[in-house]
């Protein structure tokens, strides 16, 4: 894998020390490449949003090694030094946290959008808006603080603030779990066109619909390892283990589907 | 389907007679108290400049007979040495305020800061050392600390706010590390990682705003409580001292002859209530507001 953008090798995660350690992550290797979208599913706990911080830097794993582009994240201590911290964004799953509730949509927007080097505060706004409306948001809604805005729209302002940095990688965890249904297509349709142009989606989802929807390839979580992972199509059509095959027999109207179909 | 004809009440037709909640321009929840309490507190404020300006007499100094009950010439009636409580009550107004707020703003500031900087410090040692502080000081009634503070400052409105900013800092730094554990935990603060921001962007812009909304909403309904604080001590001698007009004082300075008379008693009492009062009409009003608007 030699374009691999993240390869992430043996990497585990334990929380607290002696009896009463959990173990989050045990030993997982994954690889995303350029431009590809990559589901993670698991049911809660499984230790998938702990994967997702790991890849975003926000949590240090105990051991193995997180590469991006090639190089450990890791340098001196930190991860993600210099250029390569704005390339990977990370959305987060609770739309009321992922906002500061004190300052105006287009404000956090503008704020990425100068930190990351637009020159002048008429610049950083216009671009702000821009991305902003490329996520569906009007100049109106742009001026509200997250308080007056829907759970879908404060999960675009927060794709618009990652995207202000201009990443090669978007992580997204559980994007779509504490939004209605028709803001979740949505979410996922302005996905599809990040995609289309070349962004690279990690999605972490317990939603298996989701998953199938947006993603090529899939790895299936469950209590810190993966017990499955391949095309999204092959696990979903010829799931191989029986905890996967639980998993997809639960998508709800599954069974009304293929009745119909 | 129109109803037409004999019959037909009037009250039937009610397209535009009842303002609905939409079109009806609605006040947030706790407007009203807030207006209130505005208007209570501007009155005690400016009545607090007014009476010892346009007053004819002298605060401190004996004007005629003590204990003269209220009348056309002394409106709350003289006290024991003879001084108009009318004019005494009005000048303190801004002592007793004053005090307070100092009171309040040093341990509000010192405590925010400790609590957030405790937050955000990885050091386990420190935070367990000042926390054991912090429960330590907590542990124990804010008047009685207080009195043992100036037993051994000596008694002095100076020795009233030393003693409450060296213990209420406590209260304020729990209720600032609590929060700001809260807010670290928060998509804003990790997204600040992933974007780069720099520490005192995250910190001054995005954790420190978010925290100190709480603590300032405690602040203001702490006001209240220290208030009564420094009447309280100075009640019992420990803060304002005579011929000082204070109203802690003042409530105590009149007690042993209340049986003869309750002007020098009551009045104080009341500007005490009138001051509470109006600070947590504000208080309650600043919260219901802000909950209204977040729901």
């Amino acid at each position: 894998m030699s374009d691999a953008l993240i390869e992430v090798r043996d990497v585990s995660v334990t929380f607290g020390s002696g009896s009463r350690a959990v173990r989050a992550v045990r030993q997982v290797s994954l690889h995303i490449e350029k431009g590809e979208a990559v589901g993670i599913v698991g049911e809660s706990g499984s230790g998938k949003s702990t994967l997702a911080r790991v890849l975003a830097g926000l949590q240090r794993p105990n051991s193995g090694e997180v590469r991006f582009a090639g190089e450990s994240i890791y340098q001196r201590g930190k991860a993600y030094r210099g250029e390569n911290r704005r390339l990977v964004q990370m959305v987060f799953q609770d739309p009321y946290g992922s906002l500061n509730p004190r300052i105006t949509a287009l404000s956090a927007v503008s704020e990425a959008v100068r930190v990351h080097g637009v020159g002048s505060r008429k610049d950083a706004i216009a671009k702000s808006l821009e991305l902003l409306g490329r996520m569906g948001i009007s100049e109106r809604d742009a001026g509200k603080k997250p308080r007056q805005l829907s759970g879908g729209q404060r999960q675009r302002v927060s794709v618009a603030r990652a995207l202000s940095a201009q990443p090669s990688v978007l992580l997204a965890d559980e994007p779509t779990s504490a939004i209605d249904q028709s803001a979740q297509a949505q979410l996922l349709n302005l996905f599809r066109g990040l995609l289309d142009g070349g962004l690279s989606i990690a999605l972490v989802s317990h939603d298996l619909g989701v998953i199938r929807y947006l993603t090529q390839r899939v790895y299936v979580m469950k209590d810190g390892e993966f017990v499955e992972s391949g095309l999204t199509v092959e696990v979903f059509d010829n799931p191989q283990q029986e905890y996967t095959k639980q998993l997809i027999a639960s998508i709800p109207g599954r069974e009304l589907h293929k009745a119909l179909s | 389907m129109t109803i037409t004809g004999a019959g037909t009440a009037d009250w039937f037709d009610v397209k535009g007679t009842v303002p609905t909640p939409k079109n009806a321009k609605r006040l947030k929840d706790g407007t009203i108290g807030l207006i209130t309490g505005l208007f209570l507190l501007v009155a005690l404020l400016v009545l607090g400049i007014v009476v010892p300006l346009l007053s004819p007499f002298e605060v401190e100094i004996s004007i005629d007979t003590p204990f003269l009950p209220p009348s056309g010439t002394y409106w709350f009636g003289t006290d024991g040495l003879g001084r108009d409580v009318f004019l005494r009550v009005f000048s303190a107004v801004y002592l007793d305020l004053g005090v307070a707020l100092i009171g309040v703003l040093i341990p509000f500031c010192l405590g925010t800061i400790v609590g957030i900087g405790l937050a955000v410090s990885r050091s386990k040692t420190l935070n367990a050392v000042a926390g054991s502080i912090i429960d330590g000081i907590n542990a124990f009634p804010l008047l009685v600390l207080a009195i043992a503070l100036i037993a051994l400052l000596g008694p002095g409105l100076q020795s009233v706010v030393v003693a409450l900013s060296v213990t209420n800092w406590a209260r304020y730094a729990r209720l600032a590390r609590t929060r700001a554990l809260v807010v670290k935990q928060q998509g804003y603060i990790e997204a600040t990682q992933t974007l780069g921001y720099s520490k005192p962007r995250t910190l001054f812009k995005h954790l420190v705003p978010n925290v100190s909304s709480e603590t300032t909403a405690y602040a203001l309904s702490d006001l209240i409580l220290v208030i009564l604080l420094i009447a309280g001590l100075s009640f019992l001698g420990l803060g304002a001292q005579p011929p000082t007009p204070e109203w802690g004082a003042m409530i105590s300075d009149g007690r042993p002859n209340f049986q003869v008379a309750w002007w020098p008693v009551i009045f104080p009492g009341l500007a005490l209530c009138w001051a509470g009062v109006s600070l947590s009409f504000i208080a309650e009003g600043l919260t219901r507001r802000e909950r209204d608007v977040k729901s």
